[in-house]
């Protein structure tokens, strides 16, 4: 059910150039430094999902996907309708539901989102379609408690000024931004 | 009427009304607004540089369906649809950019009565509306905060309706509760206004 991706870096030289954008989310935050998991197009799963490593949900998932350590990415295919609660978060596809993360959220501009979004960070491509609320307020209850013991204290990574911060993405960048990259260096640097 | 291809190039502008709202976000206080527009990245970065919660609704995407239904009851459930839970918040600003000239008179009214539930007391209204032409395009086109919190207008390509031109005197009579504070014509003939919660508070089920 679920495609191993050892190497991150691997899939990456797999990917057709024309696509880089959907896989270049698999480079992103993987501070587990192990593989990724894929939930594929055929896939429907109904229930909750945890575990300790990346995943990329590009079939239907229906109900609560927690991997508060890792990033989740709703890939151009992927139909959510769940409560997600992740390190990190990107959205390419379609999803409906309370989303939390303790590090960013990435909406990019294909992306179809309905719901609430509870990030200290958070970035969205124009052209991409949105109807809810977006709360970059890190000292909401609903925030703490989503990363609320030893993993918010590991995990939500406040900015040094004390106040959110948000990178926006000019319409038909393709790709992730400077600052998500600037981010994943740090990241793989401070994992050296 | 064709549409001029002048007409369509994107307009940068100064708009002080919306400058000197946003400056008032930049302390440690938590803010809330409300946006009745599309997703906007300029708008998010602008403002998430505060503490700050921001509720998007799409209505220009929705217009025509809205429009469309003749039974009020029936709009303004299609509305609530699309608000998201309040938490015990309450929203100190709502942003209307380019819808208010593209509703009819009656769904101006349901809109800020609906809206009304929401806003803080002393809350505001920031809209912005074509005023100067007599024509306007048949759809609303998009406006974007940009740099030193210009707003950069981008006119839709729709063919040229009626503008209906509100003035502040009109918009006050189909919005009880609100009282227009200020208005500024800008640099594309768009007229910004302000308006404030003018009631007293309202004890009201804040979804806590």
């Amino acid at each position: 059910m679920f495609n191993k991706r050892e190497n991150p870096q691997a899939s990456e030289t797999e990917t057709n150039p024309a696509d880089p954008p959907r896989r270049e989310t698999h480079q992103s935050a993987p501070l587990s430094g192990r593989g990724s998991a894929v939930i594929g197009p055929s896939i429907h799963i109904d229930g909750t999902l945890r575990g300790d490593e990346d995943l990329l949900i590009e079939g239907k998932v229906k109900g609560t996907v927690e991997l508060k350590k890792n990033s989740v990415t709703i890939g151009s295919k992927g139909e959510v309708r769940a409560d997600i609660y992740a390190h990190t978060l990107f959205v390419d596809g379609r999803i409906d539901g309370n989303l939390y993360a303790a590090e960013r959220v990435v909406i990019r501009k294909s992306a179809q989102v309905r719901g609430s979004i509870s990030s200290p960070r958070v970035s969205l491509e124009d052209g991409a379609r949105f109807n809810g609320s977006i709360d970059m307020d890190p000292e909401t209850e609903a925030f703490k408690k989503a990363f609320s013991g030893k993993d918010a204290r590991t995990q939500a990574h406040a900015p040094e000024s004390g106040k959110p911060q948000v990178s926006a993405v000019p319409t038909g960048s393709g790709t992730d931004n400077g600052s998500t990259k600037q981010s994943n260096q740090q990241q793989a640097k401070s994992r050296a | 009427m064709a549409v001029q291809a002048d007409d369509l190039a994107p307009v940068s502008l100064r708009a002080p009304l919306f400058e000197s709202l946003v400056q008032g976000f930049d302390d440690d206080q938590r803010h809330v607004v409300m946006d009745l527009g599309p997703a906007r990245s300029g708008m998010l970065d602008r403002l998430s540089q505060s503490r700050c919660r921001i509720d998007i609704i799409n209505l220009p995407e929705r217009l025509e369906t809205l429009q469309a239904m003749e039974d009020l009851d029936q709009v303004e459930q299609a509305f609530r649809r699309l608000l998201p839970p309040m938490k015990g918040d309450r929203i100190e600003v709502v942003f209307c950019w380019n819808l208010l000239n593209y509703l009819r008179p009656d769904l101006i009214t349901l809109l800020v009565q609906v809206v009304m539930e929401r806003l803080a007391p002393g809350g505001r209204v920031h809209a912005l509306i074509e005023y100067q032409a007599t024509r306007m395009p048949g759809s609303p086109g998009n406006i974007m905060p940009g740099e030193g919190n210009m707003l950069r207008v981008q006119p839709s390509a729709c063919p040229p309706v009626k503008a209906p031109r509100y003035t502040y005197g009109a918009l006050e009579k189909l919005m009880p509760g609100l009282k227009s504070e200020r208005a500024m014509l800008l640099g594309n003939g768009m007229q910004e206004y302000l308006f404030k919660h003018s009631l007293k508070e309202q004890k009201i089920d804040t979804g806590q």
